[in-house]
């Protein structure tokens, strides 16, 4: 019809042009060091983040920059760290003894003045590391320095947590920093830049105490479409993913491939339920509740099997030190469906719901987005308990708000995920959720005996004091089942098959270390 | 003169009403703000203790009534100061600055190839009407369409960075990761404008002028470049302004797909931890970005064609 192909074609061969030319000169180029690139949902939340302010230290000691005094091992138990010791002298003081030859990543050393100027940031208002939060946790009333390798910190009060909190990766020790080196830290890797909600680039520090790094350099990119990562990883643009869709990572388990890591963390996805009012006040449906839930068969749809373990209290299995080994919560739906009969709970009018005061039980669940799981355990939920005669309805909204409908009478259970113990103290989940007046305490749930041992387990300072503390709390939330668990997530990664020396920690807060390596 | 003045005095009023409605679905929205907040501060944490909560209530007035924040915040605003971000507690403007140059880059690039590719594949169309070729453009852009975003970005990372290995996956740094975010917005963009750019273009060579062109003689090229296509470009303009709007909705889902940071990234993330200054900042320049850009366009359509100079009917002339 009209001539002016050459247009057409001119503007192709443009177009074409231009791709190549774009491909070509801005094609990655290829570091001569050994540097691994991590694929991690979340990323720095600043360009320069001090690891004491907010939850920048999360990232920092994942990064292998911060430390802190002690750490948690992978049974979650406390270990030396930059200490070598500590000791508990009185109710409120506690000696710590620093190790030898540790020196910051500008080559002064670590000495207990230095450590004391650390922690005196976080009180220091418009100071990059100030926190309040860990400070009011760590309620420190002064800190001595007897010699270059002693401090003795002194609380406000009784604090049986101080030494689990200082296991907080924002109660690392860090040194001022310069405009060369913006973060001084301790760990096996020199903070290098950052940008925010992106990445954190960090380079081998030769001088750490535990040994110079095999890397060279480390860099942990924020990617948080699972989907990408598995595909960056394909690519090769990364070496590591740490939050690998479950779904996929399942087919690479059943078809023998890639390299795959599987860790159980702290994190627990359970229901708090509205005790305080509706059919959940009745502590028999709780129980029938509980024993509708096929906690394996949920794993098994909400994450194909290998992103969680069900629960059997509220602790996982791996966290040694606290859970209490003899404890289940088991899947019997006849029993379930016993219990609300004995009780008088049954289903009068023949729609295949059971009636309490003559009103069919239908519970509203709620949860929230940002985890994945959580949809599809509500929903596996609404089938498992529709079988043993009790209604349900589901939605998706904001976790606030859902704790606010829950308290308001508006819902009846409100699926949530939490770290059990993100500083490895056990008191810290039920404190929080079932203690009377605890802060997520929304329904109003009061045990007496369990706030007595809460209160009995603050004021001892052992583990081997606290364990049977603790084991008996479980057991009353497992009878009484002011929370219902579901199950512990469980990280999964995978490796281009040449990742060396990394493990999956139960807190998800350690990952860099002087052995993490790629084999040639 | 005047109508330039009416248009800006009408871009206040818009952007006045559009800060109360933002403001207003953000203050009434369920949900504790002051926990969205302590969560976006401390994430992976739960269970904060109600002093913590108090602070940060105290922190940023979230007691007082709407109106008082709202005149608060916008007294600050008509000073220059659009205030700190209630999650990272920095500057919500040097943010904005250091973001906007990754979205404005990727959305202009995908601007350029989008249209080359929808006038390209346009003028394919429109050689031979009802002919194979014609279809076929009619299908690529019909798939393109119907294709979501998300899933073409997948395909594109799986084909180009997975299996062809040319290009990064994701990120930003060179010229190698604009690639396949430009390349999945400029399909989506060219897909959705290819049908219309068709439309006008034949459009154009139905008007009776074409026909008066062709008998005096004058070239098909010429007729093409000098006449069709001056014609088609006036609507053409308007869907241009469209475009770019369609471009930083499309631009949040490719940022946060491609592990990009720009505006899209940050409006996501500041709507979802309800950071309320950063999310004021974003939606007034996404309105003031549309709206000036759509007055722009009116008034270079107002200089351009007669009609519209007079009212938008057509003169005895025009006909």
């Amino acid at each position: 019809m009209v001539k002016y192909s050459h247009f057409v074609r001119g503007l192709t061969v443009a177009g074409v042009a231009a791709a190549s030319f774009l491909a070509v000169v801005g094609a990655p180029a290829h570091a001569e060091d050994k540097q691994m690139v991590v694929a991690a949902p979340f990323g720095p939340t600043t360009d320069t983040p001090d690891p004491r302010a907010r939850q920048n230290g999360w990232l920092s000691n994942r990064a292998g920059v911060s430390e802190t005094l002690i750490g948690l091992g992978y049974d979650m138990s406390m270990h030396p760290r930059l200490a070598v010791s500590y000791e508990n002298l009185s109710e409120t003081q506690w000696k710590i003894t620093l190790r030898d030859g540790v020196v910051f990543h500008d080559g002064t050393p670590v000495t207990a003045m230095a450590v004391k100027e650390s922690f005196s940031k976080l009180d220091e208002e418009g100071h990059a590391g100030h926190n309040p939060r860990l400070s009011k946790l760590l309620d420190i009333q002064s800190i001595d320095t007897p010699d270059d390798h002693t401090l003795i910190f002194t609380t406000n009060a009784p604090n049986s947590a101080f030494l689990w909190s200082l296991t907080e990766p924002s109660a690392a020790v860090m040194k001022d920093g310069t405009e060369e080196m913006p973060l001084v830290g301790t760990g096996p890797f020199i903070f290098e830049m950052a940008e925010t909600d992106k990445t954190y680039v960090t380079r081998a520090f030769a001088d750490y105490w535990g040994g110079a790094p095999k890397l060279d350099r480390l860099v942990i990119d924020a990617i948080s479409d699972p989907s990408v990562a598995a595909l960056a990883l394909q690519s090769g643009d990364v070496d590591l993913v740490t939050n690998y869709p479950e779904p996929d990572f399942a087919k690479l388990k059943d078809a023998g491939e890639g390299q795959l890591f599987l860790g159980a963390t702290t994190r627990l996805f359970f229901y708090q339920p509205r005790v305080n009012g509706g059919p959940l006040a009745n502590p028999v449906v709780r129980q029938a509740v509980s024993l509708g839930l096929d906690r394996e068969t949920i794993v098994a749809a909400a994450l194909a099997g290998v992103g969680g373990d069900a629960a059997n209290t509220i602790f996982p299995a791996n966290m040694t030190s606290w859970v209490n080994p003899d404890l289940s919560l088991s899947y019997d739906p006849a029993k379930a469906q016993a219990l609300l009969d004995e009780a008088g709970i049954t289903d009068t009018d023949g729609n295949g719901i059971r009636e309490i005061d003559g009103q069919d039980i239908v519970l509203k669940l709620r949860s929230y987005e940002g985890r994945a799981a959580l949809r599809p355990t509500l929903e596996m939920t609404q089938v498992l308990l529709q079988q043993i005669g009790i209604s349900v309805e589901i939605a998706m909204g904001e976790f606030g708000a859902n704790n606010e409908a829950l308290a308001a009478g508006e819902i009846d259970m409100h699926l949530q995920a939490w770290g059990t113990a993100p500083q490895g103290d056990p008191d810290y989940f039920p404190s929080s959720l079932v203690a009377t007046g605890g802060s997520s305490n929304v329904v109003g749930y009061s045990n007496p005996e369990l706030d007595a041992l809460l209160e009995e387990g603050r004021r001892l300072f052992t583990t081997e004091e606290r364990q049977p503390i603790y084991a008996k709390v479980q057991a009353i939330i497992n009878e009484d089942l002011p929370v219902i668990p579901v199950f512990h997530k469980t990280q999964v990664s995978v490796g281009n098959g040449k990742v060396v020396g990394y493990e999956i920690h139960p807190a998800e807060t350690y990952f860099a270390s002087p052995e993490l390596d790629l084999a040639d | 003169m005047s109508s330039i003045l009416k248009r800006v005095l009408g871009l206040v009023v818009v952007l006045l009403g559009i800060s109360l409605i933002t403001f207003t679905v953000s203050h009434f929205a369920p949900g504790d703000k002051a926990m969205a907040i302590a969560h976006a501060r401390y994430p992976g944490e739960q269970g904060f203790a109600p002093e913590i909560l108090q602070s940060i209530r105290d922190e940023l007035h979230l007691e007082a009534s709407f109106w008082e924040q709202y005149l608060r915040w916008l007294g600050a605003v008509l000073q220059g100061d659009f205030g700190v971000s209630y999650n990272t507690q920095s500057s919500v403007w040097s943010t904005f600055v250091g973001s906007i140059g990754e979205t404005v880059t990727l959305s202009l690039t995908a601007l350029v190839f989008g249209l080359a590719g929808a006038f390209a594949l346009a003028a394919l169309a429109v050689r031979r009407p009802g002919s194979l070729v014609d279809r076929l453009a009619i299908i690529v852009a019909s798939i393109g369409s119907a294709m979501p975003i998300y899933w073409l970005s997948l395909l594109l990372i799986l084909v180009f960075a997975v299996h062809l290995d040319w290009v990064p996956a994701y990120g930003t740094g060179t010229l190698a990761h604009l690639v396949l975010p430009t390349l999945a917005l400029a399909f989506w963009l060219m897909a959705s404008q290819t049908r219309l750019l068709r439309s006008f273009i034949l459009d154009a060579y139905d008007q009776p002028f074409i026909e008066t062109l062709r008998l005096r003689g004058i070239s098909e090229a010429e007729i093409f470049f000098r006449h069709v296509l001056r014609h088609a470009m006036l609507p053409a303009l308007t869907m241009i302004g469209l475009d770019f709007a369609l471009l930083l909705e499309g631009a949040v889902i490719v940022e946060i797909l491609f592990a990009r940071s720009g505006l899209g990234a940050l409006l996501a993330t500041s709507v979802l931890s309800r950071d309320l200054p950063m999310v004021m900042l974003l939606v007034m320049f996404f309105a003031t970005t549309y709206v000036v850009i759509n007055t722009l366009i009116d008034i270079v359509q107002m200089a351009s064609d007669p009609r519209q100079r007079q009212g938008g009917q057509p003169t005895e002339k025009s006909i």
